[in-house]
């Protein structure tokens, strides 16, 4: 193993969002730091949105599946025992080069559920402590919306104007209207207007499988240039195998493979991990020693588990007009709360974030409204083909979209992520398995919810709506496994991501999760994350460190 | 075992006698019909499942399969349904590569009116629906505030 690296004060394994901002406080702030990264650059010249093989790339090379796409930086995940596919990209930048940018913050009730609807845990903060750090997130990342939305407390408005909701957003909402439910312009991490150096959005649509434009705020673009012209060191192709401990039980720094298959070690001072709900036990699991037998940080035994993905579901559409159902962003048009919070009286606890989505090109549109080959007995495995082929894309193409419904499942220590017996990485490090199961409540919720959605549409002016009840590959969001709180012996890290055992390494992503809370989480994961490092660097003078490593 | 979905990249063209038998296949899944041209009048044997294949080169072993099962039929529907049928996954990827095939055609994109993903100014469309948006607001805050109980803020 080589050890010619300078150690550094900080070092950060993991080059997505988070770890993207805690880079870039720390530099500003005077620290060394070095992050290292499993996965590559991604030019926005490789991304095919403007191309006629969009669809049918976006289907394997861009697809958000690690295991479908197949890349050396990916690690492969074993799902065999999970109802969900986790999805991620290992690379600068990290999921958000392939998220769809929608930027929502949680509800006050999302850090108070065990105080509130008598289930899981409450946070050991409140909306209030993160209030500024979604402000500042929001500022960082470019995020466009328009302010008052009572679904939150009085807060700063996004600071770009809100894109078009276009025909589609303005359909849902007549329903919306009609019903007297709940909607809202989306709130979206994609640039209405050029913005700190990035384009402005010209509704191609693709957002999901990478923005030829450059105006969706994903981190190789709103933070690492500028972090590398500070000073950040950002290693690429550098899968960390190890975080390693000294003598007096502090983090020292970490084993990675480099892109010749070189093992070296990096001493640092501090170590962040910000590596997502997955990576981040898998490399605390791998970090085992005989001082540390059940991996790093897990004296509480709860690294990987209480996993939350969100199980995802939609209610498809179809309508007489023509809504130009491929135009983006996507992105939402619209979201809505109507049925976030609580109400026992449905039979289950806690609620859904749901949003309106385009619908893509013909083979997106095809996949959501039919033309699938049926297999039951009885149907004809040609059906949806020759002339029904035709019909169905002039009935749903350009007519149809989608309300999505991303569901808050609850935290479940049997729902966790483990090491793989026999599946490894192109390192031949050992993959991450995943165990999840969806619940009972995660079950009447969905179902309370399609039923509530089937009459959003027709409020609107549906002829027809399609359920998608539980998508596999929905894992976008994941939580919760090395989960935050006061208590060592039953939480990872404290609210700041601390390591209660260790206590200069960091966990920066959605693993402290205490809930899932029912929204996208990019944007609660970048406030816990601010709000983390500006303590980090307010606090540095008792801050702990290895000795004998620093700079 | 090593992870991850390698594909091993042989030979990628198809022969003619392959593309015949394709035509026979999209004759049955693709024909032309309200108003939109045949698949294997836009080029989908000759051009175009080329193009797919290099962007799905996961999915030629089905297609392979499929083309198989239907070569020298009387009856290419029969042989279809029956291949279908059988090997409900490998059909689907073969209607994946024909229906996305047919899609990257400029004629068939004409004829269902889709310009594909292109670039649009934004426009600024509030007025349009703030009249809407003024009523959710009159219906006030619908969110919980933090309890005083609980963790401290």
């Amino acid at each position: 193993m080589k050890h010619d690296h300078d150690p550094v004060d900080v070092l950060i394994i993991g080059a997505g969002p988070t770890g993207a901002i805690a880079a870039s406080e720390l530099r500003a702030a005077g620290f060394s730091v070095t992050c290292l990264e499993q996965g590559d650059w991604t030019h926005r010249a490789v991304f095919t949105g403007a191309t006629k093989d969009w669809e049918l790339a976006a289907q394997r090379n861009w697809h958000p599946n690690p295991n479908v796409r197949g890349r050396r930086a990916d690690y492969p995940i074993d799902v065999s025992e999970s109802d969900v596919n986790p999805l991620m990209y290992a690379g600068v930048g990290g999921a958000t080069i392939l998220y769809g940018a929608h930027w929502v913050r949680a509800l006050p009730s999302d850090f108070r559920v065990r105080t509130l609807d008598g289930v899981a845990d409450d946070w050991p903060i409140a909306y209030e402590d993160l209030q500024p750090f979604y402000e500042e997130a929001d500022r960082q990342m470019g995020v466009s919306g328009l302010g008052d939305d009572p679904t939150y407390p009085p807060t700063e408005a996004p600071p770009l104007p809100p894109l078009p909701i276009g025909k589609i957003g303005l359909k849902a909402a007549s329903g919306m209207d009609q019903l007297g439910w709940h909607w809202w312009p989306a709130p979206n991490a994609i640039a209405s207007k050029a913005y700190r150096g990035r384009e402005a959005c010209i509704r191609r649509g693709t957002c999901q499988t990478g923005c030829p434009e450059g105006a969706k705020g994903s981190a190789d673009l709103t933070h690492w240039p500028e972090a590398i012209k500070a000073g950040v060191r950002l290693v690429t192709n550098a899968r960390v195998a190890e975080v390693t401990v000294d003598a007096q039980g502090l983090a020292n720094g970490a084993v990675y493979i480099d892109a010749d298959g070189e093992r070296r070690f990096h001493p640092a001072s501090t170590v962040i991990v910000a590596a997502n709900g997955v990576g981040t036990p898998r490399l605390l699991l791998m970090s085992q020693s005989d001082r540390h037998p059940d991996g790093l940080a897990n004296s509480s035994g709860l690294v990987g588990r209480r996993l939350m993905m969100h199980p995802y579901a939609a209610v498809n559409g179809v309508y007489e007009d023509d809504l130009e159902s491929w135009l983006g962003p996507a992105g939402q048009s619209i979201v809505s709360h109507e049925f976030y919070e609580t109400d026992h009286s449905r039979g289950f606890v806690r609620g859904a974030k749901w949003q309106v989505m385009p619908a893509g090109g013909p083979l997106g549109n095809r996949s959501g409204y039919g033309g699938h080959a049926e297999t039951d007995s009885g149907h004809d495995p040609l059906s949806g083909w020759g002339q029904d082929f035709h019909a169905e894309a002039r009935r749903t193409f350009g007519r149809s979209f989608e309300w999505g419904i991303i569901a808050e499942d609850l935290p479940d220590e049997a729902n966790r992520v483990v090491l793989s017996d026999t599946l490894v990485d192109a390192d031949g490090l050992p993959a991450p398995k995943i165990v999840y199961r969806q619940s009972e409540n995660t079950r009447k919720l969905l179902e309370f919810h399609l039923a509530r959605a089937r009459e959003a549409h027709l409020a609107a002016g549906a002829i027809e709506t399609y359920d998608t009840p539980l998508m596999r590959d929905c894992g976008w969001h994941l939580l919760g496994t090395t989960r935050m709180g006061d208590d060592p012996e039953t939480s990872v890290v404290d609210s700041y991501g601390r390591s209660h055992d260790v206590p200069n390494l960091f966990v920066y992503d959605g693993s402290t999760f205490v809930t899932s809370t029912g929204q996208n989480p990019t944007a609660t994961i970048a406030a816990v994350a601010l709000r983390a490092v500006r303590h980090l660097i307010a606090e540095r003078r008792d801050q702990v460190v290895s000795t004998g490593v620093a700079s | 075992m090593i992870g991850g979905t390698g594909v091993h990249l042989g030979p990628t063209a198809l022969t003619t006698d392959e593309r015949e038998t394709l035509d026979a296949v999209l004759d049955v899944l693709i024909p032309a019909g309200s108003g939109m041209p045949a698949a294997r009048d836009v080029e989908v044997s000759t051009r175009w499942i080329d193009e797919a294949l290099r962007l799905r080169p996961d999915l030629r072993g089905h297609l392979d399969a499929c083309l198989a099962a239907v070569a020298g039929a009387d009856d290419p529907e029969s042989a279809l349904r029956a291949f279908a049928t059988a090997e409900p996954d490998a059909f689907g990827a073969v209607g994946v590569l024909v229906s996305g095939s047919y899609y990257m055609d400029d004629r068939s994109r004409a004829a269902l009116g889709y310009p594909g993903q292109e670039e649009r100014r934004l426009v600024d469309d509030v007025d349009e629906y703030a009249e809407m948006l003024e009523r959710v607001l009159d219906r006030g805050p619908i969110f919980r505030p933090t309890p005083q109980e609980g963790p401290h803020v």
